[in-house]
């Protein structure tokens, strides 16, 4: 086969401007994303101290750390893992194992992406009404509420997915051994898709720990420390959104820091999932 | 081919002689449909207790879907549906009052793709044993060892009975497989082209341990490898787009067929 010569130079410049073009693209996208990761830790870095983990958010002017915000952070995220992973891996289950391919599996699946994508802010505000205007004030367990529905349409999406990366022939095996289908399920489907489950429980609590919007409608936040649920709680977003509003520098300080604390966590947790698909993974 | 046929050959069947066979699982009239597709065209035929029957015919003629409409696997897929009458010991198994469980702990079934889950050598082969009795560790022990020798398994696995089933390789998890299957103790097992995806050690192996099963259970197997079904098969059944050609022994499918169909597909001119 001869090819024109012509012809053979042509698709050569048309690949070289493609390649320019697609690396261009995802240099461009890229170097914002190292721009706010390089500000976050150089000006993060140079905020640590000892101190953040030991002491509490001062008020506006003083010097001080983050222990309660952290904390508050850990129980309301906690809060909405526990609440929010059992229903989202059950829908899951229900979509990928029960509903297949029925019409009502496909409408559940079209709401879940809707609700993925929805403003947090939304959902702050629908907590608010549901719990904190009821209640009559602000508390953790509504900011632990609102982190759970958050999470929830994440896990549905990643456990359906997860369980319909299962091979069907597995199916078919463990039910042709007349083992009902809540067992196969539970002893057999599940063990072959954890590694996906878990994956994506982890990448929604990477998403909720930086959730700001629906934290301040309902946790609010707290200059003190405090382990009530029932009561307003401090936590990383809010602290982080008051003190960068705040016009004393110590407090700008502190911003950074907790800016840094909740990056590198994320960051972290992205790490260990990626570790924990490759050595998970059989074959 | 070689050596293989010819020792499987001699060794392999010879038991009914002196016994009139009883047929363990009947077909009668029996029809199948995917959506409207009609894949099983009224088939009527028996496969009898303690032998090994096999299914062969072309691409897509429906043996697949006639082994699946046994232990009523296919009922999982909506759509899908079968009439007529399949009795096992007597009793119609696609009435729905017929439990699932009875059926599939009695038929059990072995697919073309070795299906390990993701537990242990033990706990694959314990996996519906444990759902079905209540037995003591010793016991339970005791029924994975029999089922790993049943299935010439056991000496490759002793020592690592606790290491996940991924690690096995392809032959060996087939024969894991079939070592499950035969844990429950079933009285009929369906294989679905058990060693094509497997090497020519591995089928040996295979076959060689159906043989020497075959008086403890009723083997229905489907293959695409003719010289399998000759090697292995009491009574071979030939069906062709969906309708019972012809079945008979090996002597009269492989040698004289009494259709012109069937000669001219186990001498090559088609399929």
């Amino acid at each position: 086969m001869i090819i024109a010569p012509g012809l053979l130079a042509r698709r050569k410049t048309v690949n070289v401007i493609a390649l320019i073009a697609a690396t261009a693209t995802t240099v461009f996208g890229l170097f914002w994303l190292a721009w706010i990761l390089w500000t976050t830790f150089s000006q993060g870095a140079a905020a640590l101290s000892p101190r953040l983990f030991t002491e509490m958010t001062p008020p506006p002017g003083s010097e001080g750390g983050l222990l309660n915000a952290l904390f508050g952070s850990f129980v309301m995220v906690a809060l909405g893992v526990v609440i929010g992973t059992p229903i989202g891996v059950l829908a899951g289950t229900y979509l990928a194992e029960y509903g297949r391919a029925s019409k009502l599996a496909n409408t559940i699946r079209f709401v879940n992406d809707i609700l993925l994508s929805a403003p947090s802010i939304l959902i702050g505000l629908f907590v608010y009404e549901l719990v904190v205007a009821q209640q009559g004030h602000y508390s953790a367990l509504a900011g632990g509420i609102a982190l759970a529905i958050i999470l929830i349409p994440v896990v549905v999406r990643t456990s359906d997915e997860a369980l319909r990366l299962v091979p069907n022939q597995m199916r078919e095996a463990a039910l042709a051994l007349g083992v009902p289908q809540w067992k196969v399920t539970t002893r057999i489907i599940y063990r072959a898709g954890v590694t996906g489950i878990m994956t994506g429980i982890l990448l929604a609590v990477a998403r909720i720990s930086g959730e700001t919007a629906p934290l301040l409608f309902t946790a609010l936040g707290n200059q003190y420390w405090s382990a009530d649920l029932n009561a307003p709680m401090a936590n990383i977003p809010t602290a982080i959104y008051n003190y960068a509003n705040a016009p004393q520098d110590e407090a700008h300080v502190l911003a950074w820091a907790g800016a840094f604390v909740i990056t590198a966590f994320v960051l972290l947790l992205n790490i260990v999932v990626r570790f924990f698909l490759r050595t998970r993974t059989p074959r | 081919m070689n050596a293989i046929a010819f020792t499987s050959a001699d060794t392999a069947p010879t038991p009914a002689a002196n016994r009139a066979p009883a047929v363990k699982i009947g077909l009668d009239n029996l029809d199948f449909y995917y959506g409207r597709t009609h894949a099983l065209k009224g088939v009527s035929l028996g496969f009898n207790d303690g032998e090994i029957t096999a299914i062969i015919g072309p691409s897509g003629c429906g043996k697949s879907t006639l082994l699946r409409t046994i232990n009523r696997i296919f009922e999982l897929y909506p759509g899908q549906r079968a009439t007529g009458t399949i009795t096992l010991d007597g009793r119609n198994i696609l009435e729905p009052a017929f439990s699932l469980s009875e059926l599939r702990a009695r038929v059990g079934m072995v697919f073309q793709k070795p299906t390990p889950f993701s537990l242990s050598i033990h706990d694959n082969v314990a996996f519906a044993l444990r759902h079905y009795e209540r037995l003591s560790r010793a016991e339970e022990r005791e029924r994975v060892e029999t089922s790993l020798r049943q299935a010439a398994l056991w000496d490759e696995v002793k020592d690592k009975l606790n290491v996940s089933a991924l690690a096995l390789s392809g032959g060996q998890q087939q024969r894991l497989c079939i070592a499950r299957a035969l844990a429950v103790r079933p009285e009929v097992v369906l294989l679905d082209e058990p060693t094509s995806a497997l090497d020519p050690i591995s089928t040996a192996k295979i076959e060689e341990l159906l043989v020497e099963q075959a008086a403890n259970f009723t083997f229905i197997i489907v293959t695409h490898n003719l010289q399998q079904a000759a090697r292995l098969a009491h009574r071979t059944a030939f069906l062709l787009d969906g309708q019972l050609v012809e079945i008979g022994d090996r002597e009269q499918i492989f040698v004289n067929p009494q259709n012109s169909r069937t000669r001219d597909y186990v001498t090559g001119r088609f399929g």
